[in-house]
């Protein structure tokens, strides 16, 4: 049985009642959610939060889940819609602050310097939300440009030129790094 | 692809949350919990307000139809059976 195939199945039994199918639904998607809100939210907290809405909402709306799309895609829509009407999306200073501490923990010194992670974080925050959302779902998850525009619900030539713009901002700034 | 598309992608490789997370799902059982015991309460308060309007609407009729005290009687019996199935409501588990 495929992957999907899984997750319509799980969305049934959710839909039905099921707690067990709630979680292991929850359990799959959590961190693809997460990570997509990590890279559009102004920080850990509000990221971790607006996923935890998500799946709230999405327990709530299950029966508005036809199939048309994945339930990832599904999710990462909902996420996407709560990023936007939070209305604290915007600035990353403060997550800049709070990433200089945390990235020398977070992170093993040789994957990824602290230097390297603040300036990611600086670049993304020097990104509108719509840049950033595009960003996340093209490079940082390898999603198509027709699934993200589907997710994002954007025409696919406005997706594709955030996604180019957004893109070309960040290595500009990555590439002025020392 | 240009080195600094792998250093990029690196970087948001590196920004990854752990692929399981019972605290996460907890928290998030825990807001569903929240949200449908503040619905059920919304749902409960509302049938009781619609049940004392229609009470006071039909009070007249209902005079005239039922023999003295049995108002009463009638109205304690509708008020009890609204509260147990309030509270049944309320602790049912998601």
């Amino acid at each position: 049985m495929t992957s999907d195939a899984d997750d319509a199945r799980l969305l049934a039994e959710a839909r039905a009642g099921s707690r067990l199918a709630l979680s292991r639904l929850i359990d799959r998607h959590q961190q693809a959610v997460r990570g997509f809100l990590r890279r559009v939210a102004a920080d850990r907290e509000e990221a971790d939060d607006l996923a935890q809405e998500t799946f709230v909402t999405a327990w709530t709306q299950l029966s508005s889940w036809r199939g048309q799309s994945s339930v990832r895609a599904w999710l990462l829509g909902i996420a996407w819609r709560k990023a936007r009407s939070s209305g604290r999306s915007m600035f990353r200073r403060m997550a800049r602050d709070r990433a200089w501490s945390e990235a020398e923990a977070l992170i093993p010194a040789s994957q990824v310097s602290a230097e390297d992670r603040l300036a990611l974080e600086r670049a993304m925050g020097g990104l509108n939300l719509q840049q950033r959302a595009a960003v996340a779902l093209c490079l940082a998850e390898d999603y198509s440009h027709a699934e993200a525009a589907g997710i994002l619900g954007l025409p696919l030539g406005t997706l594709k030129s955030q996604v180019l713009r957004g893109r070309a901002k960040l290595l500009e700034v990555l590439e002025a790094q020392p | 692809m240009t080195d600094a598309d792998v250093k990029l992608k690196a970087l948001f490789a590196a920004e990854v949350p752990p692929a399981m997370d019972a605290h996460f799902r907890l928290a998030v059982f825990e807001r569903m919990e929240k949200r449908q015991a503040a619905l059920k309460l919304a749902v409960v308060v509302g049938v009781g307000v619609l049940a004392t309007a229609g009470t006071a609407v039909l009070s007249p009729q209902l005079n005239q139809l039922l023999p003295p005290g049995m108002m009463l009687v009638a109205g304690g019996a509708l008020a009890t059976a609204a509260s147990v199935w309030g509270v049944l409501q309320i602790r049912r588990p998601i």
